[in-house]
């Protein structure tokens, strides 16, 4: 990572973002802006105690996109593309029971949003997001899920980001990548 | 801030109502299907009204669970009304094409009109 971009890992066992903490994010976030660089913001399952729901998972991620994200339609598109991937990853990575570690970072600067997980599943691999190119429009999701029952969660991920990549690296990550101009 | 769902459920010139306010997520959409499954059990209805005026989010786990009780009903004269539906939830529902299949409404008298 660039020297100039700023790094953050938060956690707490309550509340992830005090009050301190997101007047330090926004200074910083400014600063980054000015100096053309990142700011990122990173959490981990391990984090918390498990078991980690995938629902406390979005929360934690509404107050990190919250804190620069004013405008709701894309917070929300946001949160729909991380609930996809992540339940996705969780799918495809894990086998039932197992308790997911996955890593998320984000990383924001003037024009866009990154958004990393990482996981660590063996299953990992198993997550074929070519598969959603099958789909050429809205109306053809529409028939195809009252036809199969699927495909909808990374069609709506290709709908709302910008960029999407899946990386399997053997014994190390899976890694899937969205971006987004804002 | 927890993000709960919800849900109220009752009967009404022969449609199943229901209103929800919250969340809907791959946390809560277990809840949300087992609840319209007992409450539509109980009202024997093909006509469902949703008041979401207090619908916060939905992600696919929730529009699968609609889509599923679309198809379901589609055949036997069935119509799924949504009341006052934020534009971030309907821009979901926009995204996969799926607002063809349901009927916006912007109060109960007019949902009530549409049945």
């Amino acid at each position: 990572m660039n020297q100039n971009n700023a790094e953050y890992h938060l956690f707490s066992g309550s509340s992830l973002l005090e009050e301190d903490t997101k007047n330090r994010l926004a200074e910083e976030y400014e600063s980054v802006r000015k100096r053309n660089s990142k700011l990122s913001i990173s959490f981990s399952t391990r984090d918390f105690s498990p078991p980690v729901k995938l629902g406390f998972l979005q929360q934690k991620t509404r107050e990190v996109l919250a804190l620069f994200i004013d405008n709701k339609i894309i917070l929300s598109d946001l949160l729909i593309a991380f609930e996809e991937a992540a339940a996705n990853i969780i799918e495809h990575s894990y086998s039932a029971g197992e308790e997911p570690v996955i890593d998320f970072r984000f990383l924001f600067d003037n024009s866009m949003i990154t958004i990393i997980i990482d996981d660590f599943g063996k299953k990992g691999g198993d997550f074929r997001i070519e598969n959603t190119g099958r789909f050429s429009s809205p109306e053809d999701i529409g028939e195809n899920y009252l036809k199969t029952g699927g495909g909808m969660g990374l069609f709506l991920i290709r709908r709302i980001m910008d960029k999407i990549s899946y990386e399997v690296k053997p014994g190390e990550y899976n890694r899937f990548t969205m971006l987004k101009h804002i | 801030m927890q993000e709960e769902l919800k849900m109220n459920g009752w009967q009404e010139n022969g449609a199943a109502c229901f209103s929800l306010v919250g969340y809907v997520n791959i946390e809560t959409a277990d809840s949300l299907l087992e609840y319209i499954r007992s409450r539509s059990a109980d009202i024997k209805s093909s006509k469902f009204i949703f008041d979401v005026t207090g619908l916060e989010y939905v992600s696919s786990a929730g529009i699968k669970i609609f889509m599923d009780l679309y198809d379901k009903y589609k055949f036997s004269g069935g119509k799924m009304i949504f009341i006052n539906m934020k534009p971030d939830v309907k821009r979901v529902f926009d995204l996969v094409g799926f607002m063809k299949y349901f009927i916006e409404a912007s109060s109960f008298d007019e949902a009530m009109n549409n049945i």
